[in-house]
């Protein structure tokens, strides 16, 4: 068995089985076939490091809360840390027995239909989740991550010129140090930030070497055809009733019906239809409770003289 | 041999991870305590493994303990044959090798629940970078696309880490499960970045 060591081939075998994994090129096909046959122990040695591969793969039972560094060997002097596990173990105990806060770190967060939540970082920052939307949190030591998978969250980070905070959401990365803002990335619609205090910088990631842009308080930026995206300026009062959200309600001002009827599908599983186009076009304002369609459309009926019916998945708005 | 098909692969390391890897700590610590000369370990359970997925059928193997025993003594005697330096008598208790092979495996339960704590101490002892990429990958399911876009890497480096990864978890896995001691500091010298590669679009 002359030629390469045995870890030197262990070596390969794992960037073949890393490679395999996400698929090949038609060229890197052909290098490993000849990979494969040029060695006896080249094809044991994928197919053992393939199979260690699917092993690791267990470690998903460790679930998003793993934090790896309750595992890690304890050091002789190390007494800070013991009294940290402790105290943290304690805290563990007693949020079991009912209701300590408890400051939050990596994993995913979701929320279902409807639903609202707040999560409070372990660095203070505090993030609430609106209806439908699922982020994945990420902290090291250099910097503090977050991953818009879907939905609207508002982010109110906690100063740390050290370890920026940064959002991700579609192609979007959002930068800030200290700020208030929200993000979107809802379907059928281009994600979009909106400022409410501090400066964000905001870029598309297709778009790496221009500048990002910078927004201040009271700014929208959306992203827009290409890598471009256009900044807009927002009155107190409009970004008061975009994030409505966090009191449960929904606001318009001067907005279609089947604009509203939209939004109010975002919240819950009973759709608002109108069947009336005429209807569908009458613009309304107001603020209305973000999980009761069936409310929001009788008051509508009231305003514009039309009928309600209401049955078990559906509300329909006529004339 | 050509390449074979993805899902019949995955099928093939189910199969070994299941059936094959818990033997070869029991295995690679028999051949290690031979001391025979000319004989590289990592090379026999190489070529031992090579042997195994020849198999028509892998799943017809009925006992695959004493299959993959079987395997590493004819490769052994190969590798003995070729060296011609050790004496066969050196080799004579493989006996106890096959007697192993008969011996019942532990309740599994909680041979994989002590699996999963050094699983998590192995990943816990991996460098930070290393670490990160790999918790993003194997706990939260991300995608290498993801991941990469995640951490603001470029999917390359993904997948050198991941590379660097499975190398060291498999690195502490042969040394008898996943103790976590000192894996990655003896192996950071032996583990040099990925040799070159240029941007490639992965956006399959």
């Amino acid at each position: 068995m002359a030629g390469r060591s045995a870890t030197e081939v262990d070596k390969d075998a794992a960037l073949w089985a890393v490679r395999l994994e996400c698929g090949l090129t038609e060229q890197e096909e052909s290098e490993l076939e000849a990979w494969l046959a040029c060695d006896k122990r080249h094809p044991g040695a994928l197919a053992r490091i393939e199979a260690l591969s699917v092993r690791t793969e267990r470690a998903a039972a460790l679930g998003v809360h793993f934090r790896p560094e309750q595992f890690r060997a304890p050091r002789a002097a190390d007494p800070v840390r013991r009294r940290v596990l402790q105290w943290s173990a304690a805290l563990g105990a007693a949020a079991a027995a009912g209701g300590v806060w408890l400051y939050e770190t990596e994993g995913r967060y979701s929320t279902r239909l409807g639903e609202m939540r707040v999560i409070s970082l372990k660095d203070r920052s505090v993030v609430t989740l609106n209806t439908e939307t699922s982020i994945l949190v990420h902290y090291s030591g250099a910097a503090r991550f977050v991953r818009l998978l879907k939905g609207e969250a508002l982010f109110d980070v906690a100063k740390d010129a050290q370890r920026p905070f940064q959002v991700a959401a579609a192609d979007l990365a959002v930068r800030a140090v200290g700020a208030s803002f929200a993000v979107r990335k809802l379907a059928q619609a281009a994600p979009e930030v909106l400022v409410r205090e501090g400066v964000v910088d905001v870029a598309r990631a297709a778009a790496r070497a221009a500048r990002p842009l910078r927004l201040s308080a009271n700014m929208r930026a959306t992203a827009a055809i290409g890598d471009s995206m256009v900044a807009t300026a927002m009155r107190p009062d409009e970004i008061g009733r975009e994030l409505a959200w966090r009191d449960g309600r929904i606001a318009f001002n001067d907005r279609s019906l089947s604009d509203a009827a939209r939004e109010f599908a975002r919240y819950s599983d009973t759709r608002i239809m109108i069947d009336d186009p005429a209807l569908a076009h009458e613009s309304i304002s107001g603020q209305y409770a973000a999980n009761d369609p069936v409310g929001f459309s009788r008051a509508v009926a009231t305003a514009f003289g039309a009928r309600v019916e209401v049955s078990d998945s559906e509300v329909r708005l006529y004339r | 041999m050509g390449l074979i098909h993805t899902a019949s692969r995955r099928e093939r390391a189910l199969w070994l991870s299941a059936n094959v890897l818990p033997h070869e700590p029991v295995l690679r610590r028999w051949l290690l305590s031979r001391r025979l000369p000319g004989v590289d370990v990592d090379d026999v359970i190489q070529e031992t493994y090579t042997r195994i997925i020849q198999a028509e059928n892998l799943q017809a193997i009925r006992n695959p303990k004493a299959y993959f025993f079987q395997a590493a003594w004819s490769v052994l005697l190969n590798c003995v044959r070729r060296e011609k330096v050790v004496a066969l008598q050196a080799l004579s208790d493989m006996e106890y090798l096959s007697l192993e092979a008969d011996s019942p495996t532990p309740e599994q339960q909680v041979v994989d629940r002590d699996e999963l704590r050094r699983l998590a101490e192995a990943i816990a002892a991996l460098p930070p970078k290393v670490g990160e990429v790999f918790r993003l990958r194997r706990v939260h399911g991300l995608s290498q696309k993801q991941a990469a876009a995640f951490l603001d890497l470029a999917e390359s480096t993904i997948e050198k880490h991941m590379h660097r990864s499975l190398l060291l978890l498999s690195k502490s896995f042969a040394h008898g499960g996943y103790p976590a001691a000192d894996v990655s500091s003896s192996l950071d010298k032996d583990v040099s970045p990925v040799h070159g590669r240029s941007q490639r679009n992965r956006g399959r």
